[in-house]
């Protein structure tokens, strides 16, 4: 069985996040870009799946620019046969959006075979948690979101999944080819080992510019502003009940 | 009036912990009264004083070795706060004990009898910062995570990063001269600091703060301080020279099957990273083991555990693949250098690894009663002395099988600066006479082992009272002759942090 891992270059997770100047976007400028932790989840799953010999190959996609082949390197890395970079200028993190992903994931599996597609189930820029599920109907495939826990079954027709809902959790039955995105508890990823790294460089990258695909990708949303919170007002501490029932009246203007 | 001082005594408790270091209390040392009590407390405020059982934290240290019998703890807000105290201890002969954040391991800023604490976490101003040269210029309570933090903000951090920075503050960083992980990269406090101010006892202020990088009028006395663990008088402001902030760190944990390969990335990195090089540190299979169970910490290589492990971090300023491959290459491609390798892949995974390193000394604290010993020694000492540890102890007929199975020898540190941190550590803190057997037999043996390899017996931690009969050791008869000449100048009454750092201090 093959699998397709999409992997999402993004601002690290530990770095603070702040708006431009222009407060049109996030600023990256200078900033550590990591793997999309959800990714990093997605892409362990996939590796475990063929160390257990249930999927033969794993390929990991991406679309960025070209510092998005480290993301894609990562997933080498960690384990992944061959990669897939759709090459592009676009933001990724506000421009690309997940309806433009779909189709983007939908016209590169329209020449290869894939029996799982693994996601993860949002990134942590745009937090949108749409890929997946839009991926899934544009291929007419099931998509099990949320996943905890994947069993693929013997016959490698058919997946049992572990979905974490609302109401706790949730196990349904997929035919396969199916999509499925990660939740945060399906895996730790392990750590990447460096003598991999070092054997990475070595294993294929298929590089695809975006505007050759022919796809309409123009972002459906406009970003018309991004800005921070406001920073939060120090408390006040008052002498008296009196006194914080005019505050209440006069400058919180609640009662 | 109230009363502040108990009546009870401790101190033959006292005397029978410190049998092996055989001191005992100065007795030209006055005994604080009420009234000192009182006088203290009008020049500082209420809130300028501790008392009773408010003084109790700052008695002890956090290896659980050292307790104090402090009936007083200050906390000054000026310079000219401390230079009132330390005019008024002198003409009293009260002695005092500069302390920090108390994080030391030496015990050098615990009280040894009833010496006052002078504490410093008011005086936490970060008065300037100079863009231009990147000098910052602090009082001496600052802690270090908050500099970090302040100068992260602007792009720059400060030259030293240890485990304890979190509650360090960093007067008592430049009084004990503090290394820590970045040693490698950015040399020490003395190169670092390029103005200080202290008050010595007696209460003259000795005004050195500038942000002047080159300035040759005189002796420099600002570097007899940086070092003195607070004996020759007290750090109250300073302007430390910082570095920018390097933009994109990579870190790569490695397994070695024997301490000849740490020894060699040891080597490689400093030669082919040198332009990029941040830390090289290594650690035990023991460090690792008792850090990761301890504290439950993730293990990087999952469930397989190594001999030795080495961490080594490199540092740019340019986004992209040609640093960390670099490191990589160094570290992936050679023959026969480890076993296995990982590398940190985002921010998260970077903090997790150094989490590890940096806890380890907390880890054995957890477990049990530790004697630590921070030495540098010659690289083919590094690892030996651990082992030579370990033999002395299991030969030994001072234990019986039983403890000797519960004694656990660790060796880690700061390799790229030829520093090793040895760890024996025992379960729990309630068997004294075993800690006194051990101590005992480990003591003598470290030391003398060192000082025949003509190692430092403390390379960054300091003598405190620790190693002040050790002091000879480590340093010439002559040279200990002119430190005590020295510190006959700056404090002709002995009152300032007595019984640490020389030896047989009156």
């Amino acid at each position: 069985m093959k699998a397709l891992v999409g992997v999402k270059r993004v601002l690290d997770y530990a770095i603070k996040v702040r708006a431009n100047p222009q407060k049109t976007a996030v600023d990256l400028a200078g900033l550590k870009m990591s793997m999309n932790p959800f990714d990093e989840i997605a892409v362990e799953e996939a590796i475990k799946m063929r160390e257990a010999g249930k999927v033969k190959e794993v390929i990991a996609l991406t679309i960025g620019d070209k510092n998005a082949a480290e993301t894609l390197r990562g997933a080498l890395a960690l384990g992944a046969d061959s990669g897939i970079h759709v090459l592009t200028d676009m933001r990724i993190d506000q421009d690309l959006q997940p309806l433009a992903v779909a189709k983007i994931f939908q016209k590169i599996m329209s020449t290869r075979s894939f029996d799982l597609v693994i996601l993860g189930k949002q990134a942590i820029d745009d937090d949108c948690n749409q890929t997946g599920q839009i991926l899934g109907s544009l291929l007419d495939v099931p998509s099990a979101t949320f996943s905890s826990k994947i069993e693929l079954s013997a016959d490698g027709k058919s997946a049992e999944v572990t979905r974490e809902v609302d109401f706790g959790l949730q196990k349904i039955r997929v035919s396969l080819p199916a999509v499925f995105t990660c939740d945060l508890r399906l895996n730790t990823p392990r750590f990447a080992n460096v003598q991999n790294i070092i054997k990475a460089k070595k294993k294929p990258v298929e590089t695809v510019n975006l505007a050759d695909l022919g796809i309409d990708v123009a972002p459906r949303l406009k970003v018309e502003k991004v800005e921070m919170p406001s920073e939060r007002a120090g408390g006040v501490i008052v002498g008296s009940v009196d006194e914080l029932i005019q505050k209440l009246k006069n400058e919180a203007k609640v009662i | 009036m109230k009363q502040f001082l108990s009546r009870s005594s401790s101190l033959t408790t006292l005397q029978r912990r410190f049998a092996h270091l055989n001191i005992l209390r100065n007795s030209s040392f006055a005994t604080l009264t009420d009234k000192d009590i009182t006088q203290f407390e009008s020049l500082l405020g209420p809130n300028g004083i501790l008392t009773g059982d408010a003084v109790e934290p700052h008695n002890s240290d956090w290896t659980k070795k050292y307790h104090g019998h402090s009936k007083l703890v200050l906390k000054p807000k000026t310079t000219e706060e401390v230079s009132a105290i330390l005019r008024i201890c002198d003409d009293k002969r009260l002695a005092i004990v500069p302390q920090g954040g108390n994080t030391g391991l030496v015990g050098g800023s615990q009280p040894v009898f009833d010496e006052i604490v002078l504490n410093f976490s008011r005086m936490n101003q970060i008065i300037d910062f100079d863009e231009s040269y990147g000098i910052i210029t602090c009082e001496a309570g600052c802690i270090l995570q908050d500099l970090h933090t302040y100068l992260n903000a602007k792009g720059y951090l400060m030259p030293l990063d240890l485990g304890a920075k979190g509650s360090c503050q960093i007067g008592g960083n430049l009084a004990t001269n503090a290394g820590g992980i970045h040693f490698i990269k950015y040399n020490s406090l003395h190169a670092n600091c390029v103005g200080l101010e202290a008050v010595v006892p007696g209460g003259r202020v000795l005004d050195n703060i500038t942000t002047l990088r080159k300035d040759n009028t005189g002796y420099d006395l600002k570097h007899l301080f940086i070092g003195a663990e607070g004996t020759l008088g007290a750090i109250t402001k300073c302007a430390i020279l910082c570095p920018p902030l390097p933009k994109f760190r990579h870190l790569c944990l490695v397994s070695c099957r024997s301490f000849e390969q740490v020894l060699k990335i040891l080597r490689s990195a400093k030669h082919e990273l040198s332009d990029i090089l941040q830390a090289v540190e290594f650690m035990d299979g023991n460090a690792m083991e008792t850090t990761l169970s301890q504290l439950n910490f993730k293990n990087p290589f999952e469930s397989r555990l190594y001999p030795f492990y080495a961490l080594v971090e490199v540092a740019s300023n340019r986004e992209g693949t040609e640093t960390p491959d670099r490191l990589y290459e160094l570290l992936g491609s050679a023959d026969d250098l480890i076993i296995e390798g990982v590398v940190a892949q985002d921010e998260t995974q970077l903090s997790h690894i150094w989490q590890i390193r940096e806890e380890i000394a907390s880890a054995y604290i957890k477990r049990g009663y530790t004697l630590k010993y921070d030495l540098s020694l010659a690289p083919e000492h590094f690892y030996k002395i651990v082992d030579d540890t370990r033999d002395v102890i299991s030969r030994s007929p001072t234990f019986t099988a039983n403890e000797k199975h519960s004694i656990a020898v660790t060796g880690y540190g700061h390799i790229g600066d030829g520093n090793v941190h040895l760890n024996v550590c025992i379960p729990g803190y309630d068997d004294h006479d075993l800690q006194d057997r051990l101590s005992g037999l480990v003591d003598g043996y470290v030391f003398e082992y060192v000082r025949k390899a003509r190692g430092s017996v403390s390379a960054e931690h300091g003598v405190g009272l620790q190693k002040a009969q050790y002091l000879n050791y480590s340093k010439s008869e002559n040279m200990i002759h002119y430190m005590k000449e020295i510190k006959r100048v700056f404090d002709p009454h002995g009152i300032m942090n007595p019984y640490k750092v020389l030896p047989d201090a009156k």
